[in-house]
């Protein structure tokens, strides 16, 4: 700690010893704004007052201070405010309800899997490529030095230009419009005031909602130098999604799509995470069918043409172990070591399936 | 351990819980835990499953802890068959000095030590009040369910003490001899007699079906899952404009199984006695030691708006396709 008595008042032609600082500067994180009394300082403030404006426009704080970090990832508030959606888009049952319940998705309970009709597929499928678009325009704002707030923003942006809703927006309260999840982050990271350094990985998970469907994709990108291990981590894990979509066709069960995914993840010395979810996905964010990642897993159901999920597997370096930030939303591996994840939306054919986010020819990112 | 004392107070401890919410799950736990006592076990197996737990519990025990164990035939023991229920308990003090615990699925006459309610977490709210809410991924609905869970138990008893585990996984001080009732008085015992009868919706039905020395086992399975997954009686369209649903709310089989695998099993396994058990649209399989009595096999349905004949007659074309002859 630094000896408060070296300080002197910044009023000009005050040189007295000055222990205050400026209450502002001191949230701002701007140091040396220092006073010898509450006089002095209101003298002072006509000036002074300026050293907030151009200084740091960025200046952040931890708001879980106490909590056990795992890694080296720290939410950085304070948060973006809400961002509008043009009056003129339509919203889902959730935009505007309190705590962001969905009545529809209650009232469906267990449901059985939705089947879609011809008219409702090709809705989806055009759905899911504006979700493609969406992703694709996030992940090329991918830089070192870019927050993840600035990636809210042009998901924002690039969703509403497309007149549809950013389906995470007020989901059970989720307060911005995508999902970005940095290094030991497996999924629902906030986006906020933390700048993408060298040799990060960063999930970008897109949900929007358009003509009463849902899009749900996502994909991990590298910025800057990723080291060896993060790049295999991500490699790998893609390949975890290519093998689980090779399995869908007609008649195959979602249980049996976990053990293609581990067993790939572990052949490669990862582990799967066990506590999210693959899931329905179309008028409703997420519904039936339960998709888990893992093998032996005992969900219930079997593919029939028309039903549209998601698989969206999460590989950790370490143990498959996660847990919760204060925030209640943020999920990050228990031993602080890094998971990354890919998301499609599949749509299951008379003879196979059809990978309705499928990437586009120009999408930025690593396809191996 | 304990010695034998003929006149000691037995203490008892009532296990009640929804279909498939973790009765017998706590019964296998309680039974292998390391607590010095020796246990007896009165179980009410519902409907006519009877042999299908014990099968199931007898395995994970080793067979020495079960000497005791006492079948009631059937149907409700508070209720319908209090009668043998006394008996059964009437038999078990004849005995007296060879255990020093009673657990009772229901209700009966030694001194009440505690009542011990499983709610299955994923379903309760579904039981309690229809439709059940459901989130994206198990973890953020249970969070939030979880919470509502307890705070609804704690409306309907606020007395209630409540804990969360995985398979029954609690300590034995929690649910043994936790002197729940020591003072309560009579006039208060009393009243807790009564309000017993409102335990089953009634249009609840219990389906019993024999089944074969040995069935091709994938087909079977498959037909359980058309039952389970699709909410129809296996072979049909499903119900009728107009009908409700079928919903089965528990499944429990023990079956002679050839050419078995389990959930996501590698291995297979060319003959094996087999116990399923469902709770609504999950279920899950074990293989156990093989039963001496072919009599006990079957396939038990427990649920909502289940036609029976069709049920029965679903069952015997499946058994046409599916029996194996030994």
């Amino acid at each position: 700690m630094s000896d408060a008595s070296q300080h002197t008042c910044l009023r000009d032609g005050c040189d007295k010893a000055a222990k205050l600082q400026c209450p502002t500067c001191v949230k701002l994180g701007i140091k040396g704004s220092f006073f010898c009394s509450q006089e002095c300082f209101r003298q002072s403030w006509g000036a002074h007052k300026d050293a907030h404006q151009v200084e740091n426009p960025r200046a952040t704080y931890n708001p879980f201070p106490s909590y056990p970090y795992t890694g080296t990832i720290r939410p950085e508030y304070p948060l973006s405010p809400r961002r509008a959606v043009p009056a003129d888009i339509p919203r889902p049952d959730y935009a505007d309800a309190s705590g962001g319940v969905s009545r529809l998705e209650q009232s469906y309970g267990n449901a059985q899997i939705s089947v879609l009709t011809e008219a409702e597929t090709a809705t989806m499928r055009h759905v899911c490529r504006l979700g493609r678009e969406v992703l694709d325009i996030a992940a090329r704002a991918v830089k070192v030095g870019v927050t993840t707030d600035e990636i809210d923003r042009v998901v924002h942006e690039a969703t509403i230009a497309r007149k549809a809703y950013p389906s995470p927006l007020n989901y059970y309260g989720f307060p911005k419009s995508v999902c970005t999840s940095v290094n030991e982050v497996i999924c629902h990271g906030i986006p906020d005031q933390r700048a993408l350094r060298d040799g990060d990985i960063i999930n970008i998970d897109i949900s929007l909602y358009k003509d009463g469907f849902h899009a749900d994709l996502n994909e991990t990108y590298l910025v800057g130098n990723v080291d060896e291990e993060g790049q295999k981590l991500v490699s790998v894990t893609r390949e975890c999604l290519d093998r689980a979509i090779a399995l869908v066709k007609p008649g195959a069960r979602y249980r049996d799509l976990g053990a293609a995914i581990e067993s790939h993840a572990k052949a490669n010395g990862f582990s799967v995470v066990r506590t999210y979810c693959g899931h329905g996905v179309g008028k409703m964010f997420h519904c039936a069918p339960n998709v888990p990642h893992y093998a032996k897993n005992k969900a219930a159901g079997v593919m029939r043409p028309g039903h549209v999920f998601t698989i969206e597997p999460m590989i950790n370096v370490g143990r498959f172990n996660d847990q919760t930030w204060r925030d209640n939303w943020t999920a990050v591996t228990a031993d602080g070591k890094r998971s990354a994840q890919f998301e499609h939306g599949i749509l299951v054919t008379e003879t196979g399936y059809e990978v309705l986010t499928k990437r586009l020819e120009d999408s930025p990112g690593t396809q191996r | 351990m304990a010695t034998s004392d003929p006149n000691k107070i037995v203490p008892a401890t009532i296990l009640t819980g929804y279909l498939g919410s973790g009765k017998t799950t706590l019964l296998n736990y309680i039974l292998q835990a390391e607590h010095g006592k020796r246990i007896a076990v009165i179980m009410n197996e519902f409907g006519d499953s009877q042999g299908i737990d014990q099968a199931f519990t007898t395995v994970t025990d080793e067979g020495a802890m079960v000497d005791e164990w006492l079948d009631l035939k059937n149907g409700c023991l508070c209720c319908t068959v209090k009668d043998k229920g006394l008996k059964a308990i009437e038999s078990l003090m004849e005995r007296k000095g060879k255990f020093d615990y009673i657990l009772l699925e229901t209700y009966c006459d030694i001194r009440l030590d505690g009542i011990v309610t499983l709610v299955d977490a994923k379903n309760f709210d579904k039981e309690l009040n229809e439709p059940a809410p459901e989130g994206e991924t198990m973890n953020e609905c249970q969070k939030q369910a979880l919470a509502r869970i307890e705070q609804t138990i704690g409306e309907i008893n606020s007395e209630a003490d409540i804990r969360r585990s995985q398979f029954a996984g609690v300590p034995l001080d929690y649910v043994l001899n936790i002197n729940a009732y020591s003072s309560v008085t009579t006039k208060h015992a009393a009243d807790t007699e009564h309000g017993h009868h409102h335990h089953v919706d009634s249009r609840i039905g219990t389906v019993a079906m024999a089944a074969p020395a040995l069935v091709q086992w994938e087909i079977v399975d498959e037909w359980i899952q058309e039952l389970l997954w699709d909410a129809r009686i296996p072979g049909t369209s499903g119900a009728a404009d107009g009908m409700p649903a079928t919903e089965v709310l528990r499944l429990k089989a023990l079956l002679g199984a050839k050419d078995y695998i389990p959930v996501g099993g590698e291995t297979k396994l060319e003959s094996a006695t087999v116990v399923v058990q469902g709770v609504r649209e999950m279920y899950d399989s074990f293989s156990v030691p093989a039963h001496s009595d072919d009599g006990l096999l079957k396939l038990v349905v427990i649920g909502r708006n289940v036609d029976e004949d069709k049920l029965r007659s679903s069952w015997a074309q499946l058994l046409a396709k599916a029996t194996v002859s030994v």
